[in-house]
């Protein structure tokens, strides 16, 4: 049971950004914390994330008694302000430099102050996920928790692609792509050739060789490359240091993700192995993508994420509200 | 001024989301309304700020904007598996009654995109308050449309699977047979592609007396445009066909593609239009 109100706050640059707040029915018992979640937008997609993952997120948490918000930050969704990078991979890369936590900042100072809250948590999807950490060290200290799904390590895909040394495992997932095209559907797709010759007028012939050498020779190969990759972001390293002291840290990646892939060989493979302690914990969710497209896998998420959260107390407030109110509920949505 | 709300949908007893831009500045624009008929899936979600700033364009000029959320989609209430026709419709319906009501509006214009633009055409047929349509890039064969979509299936089906388990045309046949198929993130359910799979724009007929502005959004050169369009409403000599040379706004190919949040020439020729 639980009820929805769309909010609007007043950031620091005076802009007026817009969400919508998932609110569970108030008990008056002291006993039951006022926790509350905020989702922050995945790259330049906007407060229900790709295929509605935070709008059932937000409404299944509410549910279980927590407080979520889900707003937008300027320039995105209805809010005001605007975004000027005219390509898609500048936003991004705006993005995991930052661009949001200040919003993000003025969206909790909000959600606290409207609705009492004691605790909050970040949760965010791939962009999202880089502007939950780097804000987390200029909010409040009621912030206790970070959950990051499909956590970008590297700037940009993209660029990581064309520009990087290709490491052995990249290599490798790069020869099963392939393979799986040429056995499936794209051997007969007309637009797959197309692109094939495109690519072959656009970048030349001798270059696709090259590239396609370089990658069976790496994907056979068993040494990686110990250097920082040069699109890896080292804010995120900087901020994770600062943090993980005091905030719990949390990343869930689908198992098909390939961001997953770049966390654990730029990441965890060069670096975090190295520490004493590692600070943060890491969850799979099994025949998962990038995106959580999957309903099942759905489930899955929800039930880890749910685990993660600290517990609100609900359940004793119920037993003991329902024995005393002869098990009366309000209504909701 | 900006207005996030919630709305019922009274026939059917449920919540709708909308957002109401109210006019900035007093003109005999203020009489009419623009309702926006989204599309639906990824497509709505990418042409997400480019809607909102046409709307704001609108508010800027004097006009009411309502931009709403179709039940089970956005942020209503529901789930996308219950989304029929008939919701989407009556959706629509309650969206011109509120606006006629809360903003006062006199004229009311659908604008509808893709998909929605077949609900647009369907409900600006039917309901007499209805003063004209904006249809831009309207989906024309909405079951060649569903079945496209289904491409997205296959490519998961390739990561998970490592290959095709089932073809386009098995899909179909497993929706049918009322097994639901996940097309980027929804579910597909027997009695929603039931209820859509055989209409066409072309058999829609509209009231003579009705506005059209029928706009053809593409990047492509003139040989390889969509003639179909030609054959929409090709009896109602009141609709102006344009097209707009422009990337498709609600499709999303990788990062390395412009970041669209308005259409210049589409906002003008639009504005102007409407009058």
């Amino acid at each position: 049971m639980f009820r929805e109100e769309p909010v609007s706050f007043k950031n620091r640059a005076d802009q007026e950004l817009f969400g919508v707040a998932h609110l569970p029915l108030v008990s008056n018992d002291e006993r039951v914390r006022k926790i509350g979640v905020i989702f922050l937008n995945p790259g330049p997609g906007y407060r229900i994330a790709h295929r509605r993952l935070y709008v059932r997120l937000a409404r299944r948490l509410a549910q279980e008694g927590y407080y979520a918000l889900r707003f937008d930050p300027a320039g995105i969704g209805e809010s005001e302000g605007s975004v000027d990078e005219a390509m898609l991979f500048n936003l991004f890369t705006s993005i995991n430099k930052g661009r949001f936590i200040n919003d993000v900042n003025d969206a909790a100072d909000f959600f606290i102050t409207r609705y009492g809250l004691e605790e909050i948590i970040l949760i965010g999807l791939c962009g999202g996920a880089m502007t939950a950490l780097l804000a987390a060290p200029y909010c409040r200290q009621k912030l206790t928790s970070l959950i990051l799904l499909s956590f970008p390590v590297l700037f940009n895909f993209l660029e990581a692609e064309e520009k990087a040394a290709i490491a052995p495992a990249y290599a490798r997932d790069i020869v099963r792509g392939y393979l799986t095209n040429l056995m499936n559907f794209k051997v007969l797709s007309l637009s797959a050739w197309k692109s094939l010759v495109r690519n072959i007028k656009d970048r030349g012939l001798h270059r696709l060789l090259a590239r396609l050498l370089e990658v069976l020779r790496q994907a056979v190969s068993k040494d990686s490359p110990s250097f920082l990759h040069p699109n890896f972001n080292k804010l995120f390293l900087d901020v994770l240091e600062r943090v993980k002291k005091y905030i719990e840290i949390n990343f869930i990646f689908g198992e098909y993700d390939r961001w997953k892939l770049y966390f654990e060989v730029e990441f965890e493979q060069k670096i975090a192995k190295k520490w004493a302690e590692k600070g943060y914990r890491k969850f799979i969710i099994k025949n998962e993508n990038h995106l959580f497209t999957f309903q099942e896998s759905q489930d899955e998420l929800i039930g880890v994420i749910l685990g993660l959260l600290p517990p609100t107390g609900r359940e004793i407030s119920q037993v003991l509200g329902s024995a005393k109110e002869g098990g009366q509920r309000g209504p909701g949505c | 001024m900006t207005k996030p709300l919630f709305f019922k949908n009274k026939e059917n007893n449920y919540h709708l989301f909308g957002f109401l831009f109210q006019p900035r500045v007093k003109n005999a624009n203020n009489r009419k309304g623009v309702i926006f008929c989204d599309s639906i899936g990824s497509e709505k979600y990418f042409s997400h700020r480019v809607l909102v700033n046409f709307a704001r364009l609108l508010q800027a000029n004097g006009y009411v904007a309502f931009l709403f959320d179709y039940y089970g989609n956005g942020d209503s209430e529901g789930d996308f598996e219950s989304t029929r026709l008939e919701s989407y419709l009556s959706d629509t319906k309650e969206a011109i009654e509120f606006l006629t009501q809360e903003a006062k509006v006199e004229e009311v214009y659908l604008l509808g995109l893709r998909l929605g633009a077949v609900f647009a055409s369907l409900v600006a047929a039917k309901e007499i308050g209805v003063e004209g349509l904006i249809l831009w890039s309207p989906v024309i064969d909405v079951g060649e449309y569903l079945y496209d979509s289904l491409r997205s299936n296959l490519t998961i089906q390739g990561i998970v699977h490592k290959r095709i388990k089932f073809n386009r045309a098995q899909l179909i046949e497993q929706i049918k047979n009322n097994t639901p198929v996940v097309v980027e993130g929804y579910v597909m359910v027997k009695d929603f592609y039931q209820s859509l799979f055989d209409i066409n724009l072309k058999t829609i007929r509209l009231r003579p007396e009705s506005r059209v502005l029928l706009v053809e959004i593409s990047n492509k050169v003139d040989s390889e445009k969509n003639g179909e369009l030609d054959l929409v409403f090709k009896d109602n000599n009141q609709c102006l066909r344009v097209v707009i040379q422009d990337d498709p706004f609600w499709i999303l190919k990788g990062t390395n593609q412009r970041y669209i949040t308005s259409s210049r020439s589409l906002f003008e020729k639009t504005l102007s239009w409407l009058g």
